[in-house]
């Protein structure tokens, strides 16, 4: 036999949860609180990738970039040995098609002033292929950006600080050249390149205001710079016409660049996407998402444990009613969807005023967002996330949508065994029960 | 014609690890139209036969036929259906429901037959008018007296037009004033619809009311009297 009844299940439930107001007040503001605290983190790390992706990609890294396979294998390393040469028609072909593409030696050693000696990370590049491709120029705080020929570098202002140097003061760069000779052994040359500071930036990206130093590539081709002759580490690409505000799509990604290069991308090349250049970013972003992911599931259980405990409270109380209920002739199933839908309905209607709260805090949090900068400064942007100073939401309406969906199923869900318990027990049994 | 038949009629309860007898061997035939009290002490069997005579329960050895319908190979889900066609309960504690109204409360057992939204509206109204209830339609269970809660369930229990009516001492919580009016209304549906009511009682007043007596004792019928 099936039961082809109409129970009005929702408004039974409705009234039911009016028995104790207080009891489904408080649960109802346990449920709103946690999905409050969830879509305001999610839309928080959400608008926080965001931007952390547009800054690597605008100021950090490009689209993509291209190294010798040999380098990018050892990257942390920075082996300077490992460079390519003959990048031009990579870059000509690149530029032929649409997309900007600058060429970078990329080395460490330190930076000295008068009074500090500093390690540092310098980026030999050509500026005017650098600024049509990354954004980092625009803030460029104090002097000017990097000048072909001459032997300025241009810091971060961490760096600067650091260092205790301003735009006009003379550092002094310290270098080991590591170069292979004709049987591929490396040799070592400490160098030491007399500088001024013609610049100090600070951009949206914590990495270009460290212990950074950007200079001129021509200056460091012959013996006063690095004995390059025309080697570079990397070249870093970016689409020409694309917004700063876009993330990298299909028409730039790396099998259209790969594509569009052909055969010009020699085979000891490769190219990597920003995501696989950016490990480390990748690695931080990943963590916190999850750390914070797995604070809230233990924000959730506490929740929904006290739904549970609401639930089996509500069947205890109602043991006798269920009997009767029963022994009118309502199936055990029907008694569990109707102790179902009362669940459900406290995770529906408690996410939906936890989103509805969310609102005007994401508004805020979108809108204006929170200062960070005396933060980020204390940990020298080293934090994993490529935001200096504020921190701002995104909004998520995937995430809003489906707190409810999920709060309101697994709410039902934690009704299932208190339910059950209520329909095990024979008529008889709970007609008696006191 | 008989409505309820019970052939020898069995019910052992586990209390506690110790089997208790509640029934031993009871069989006996109910009537369309019967006015009847099973009568005994607590413990003497009477609510465990009523229950089987409900369909709530089945028997340890034995069976219950209602209407014809053995309930012995039925299961849960069939039991249900055979309550909600064919049997109305009355319990001592009224048992309504405290978030609906006295309307929808009499309304439920309708509800579950799959009557129109129209059709159950319009016989609860006549039933709560014929326990003397109009007017009352939109009362939630406590804001009436326990007399008027009696005749909801009384109303309940009758809207769906049963064979049977099963009452466990539906006048234990009133006073004698307000049960003789219960039972009067009860003997008034029963002469009027042909209902059959078998009451579970120890109230003299029950008793008196009774057109047939089954005393019960230690799970076994002693005695029976007919008026």
């Amino acid at each position: 036999m099936k039961e082809k009844v109409k129970i009005d299940y929702f408004g039974l439930s409705l009234r039911n949860l009016g028995r104790h107001k207080v009891k489904t007040i408080i649960t109802l503001i346990a449920v709103a609180v946690g999905v409050l605290a969830y879509v305001w983190m999610d839309a928080w790390l959400l608008g926080m990738n965001i931007d952390s992706k547009r800054n690597l990609i605008n100021y950090e890294t490009g689209s993509s970039k291209i190294y010798a396979k040999a380098y990018f294998n050892k990257k942390d390393e920075l082996p300077m040995y490992e460079s390519f040469t003959n990048y031009q028609d990579i870059i000509k072909k690149l530029n032929d098609n649409g997309f900007n593409a600058s060429p970078n030696f990329v080395f460490g050693g330190s930076l000295l002033s008068p009074k500090q000696e500093v390690p540092f990370l310098f980026i030999g590049l050509d500026p005017e292929l650098e600024k049509k491709t990354l954004s980092y120029y625009k803030f460029v705080k104090e002097g000017t950006f990097v000048e072909k020929g001459q032997f300025k570098i241009l810091i971060g202002e961490r760096g600067a600080e650091n260092l205790g140097v301003k735009v006009g003061d003379s550092v002094r760069l310290s270098t080991v050249i590591d170069k292979k000779d004709e049987n591929g052994k490396i040799k070592h040359i400490n160098q030491l390149i007399e500088l001024i500071v013609g610049g100090i930036v600070n951009s949206p990206n914590p990495k270009t205001n460290g212990n950074i130093g950007y200079l001129p590539l021509d200056i460091l081709q012959d013996e006063m710079g690095l004995l390059l002759e025309g080697h570079i580490i990397q070249i870093c690409i970016r689409k020409a016409d694309v917004s700063e505000s876009a993330l990298p799509n299909n028409t730039e990604s790396v099998l259209k660049v790969k594509q569009i290069l052909g055969d010009t991308l020699r085979p000891e090349l490769t190219i990597v996407d920003w995501a696989t250049d950016a490990k480390d970013y990748i690695a931080a972003s990943n963590g916190d998402n999850v750390s914070n992911r797995v604070m809230l599931i233990f924000l959730f259980i506490i929740v929904f444990m006290g739904i549970a405990n609401t639930m089996l409270m509500a069947v205890i109380e109602r043991t006798k009613e269920i009997g009767m209920l029963r022994s009118m002739g309502l199936l055990d199933h029907s008694v569990i969807i109707l102790f179902l839908f009362e669940a459900g309905l406290i995770g529906f209607i408690g996410s939906l005023i936890g989103n509805i709260a969310s609102i005007p805090l994401n508004y805020f949090m979108v809108t204006y967002g929170i200062d960070y900068s005396e933060m980020a400064k204390q940990m020298n942007g080293n934090f994993g996330y490529r935001i200096t100073a504020i921190f701002r939401s995104a909004w998520n309406f995937h995430t809003m949508i489906a707190s409810v969906i999920i709060c309101t199923i697994v709410s039902a869900a934690m009704a299932f065994l208190p339910a059950l318990k209520a329909v095990k027990m024979s008529v008889v049994e709970t007609l008696r029960f006191e | 014609m008989s409505i309820i038949q019970t052939k020898d009629l069995f019910k052992d309860y586990e209390v506690n690890k110790i089997v208790v007898n509640a029934l031993r061997g009871v069989t006996i035939d109910f009537t369309q139209g019967e006015f009847t009290a099973i009568v005994g002490p607590s413990g003497s069997g009477k609510s465990t036969l009523l229950h089987l005579i409900g369909c709530l329960d089945k028997p340890t050895k034995g069976d219950v036929v209602v209407d014809g319908d053995s309930i012995a190979n039925l299961s849960k889900n069939e039991l249900a259906y055979l309550r909600r066609e064919k049997i109305g309960f009355i319990f001592q504690a009224y048992n309504l429901i405290p978030v609906l109204t006295a309307l929808e409360n009499v309304s439920f057992p309708l509800t579950l037959l799959g009557h129109s939204p129209k059709k159950v509206r319009d016989l609860s109204y006549f039933a709560l008018k014929e326990v003397g209830l109009e007017g009352m339609e939109n009362r939630r269970p406590k804001e009436l007296s326990g007399g008027q809660q009696q005749r909801i369930a009384i109303a309940r229990a009758l809207i769906k037009k049963p064979k049977l009516i099963l009452a466990d001492e539906p006048t234990a919580n009133l006073d004698s004033k307000i049960g003789a009016e219960i039972l009067e209304l009860m003997l008034k549906l029963n002469q009027e619809e042909k209902t059959t009511f078998v009451f579970s009682t120890h109230d003299k007043m029950v008793m008196d009311y009774a057109r047939r007596l089954i005393f019960i004792r230690d799970g076994k019928i002693t005695e029976e009297q007919r008026k």
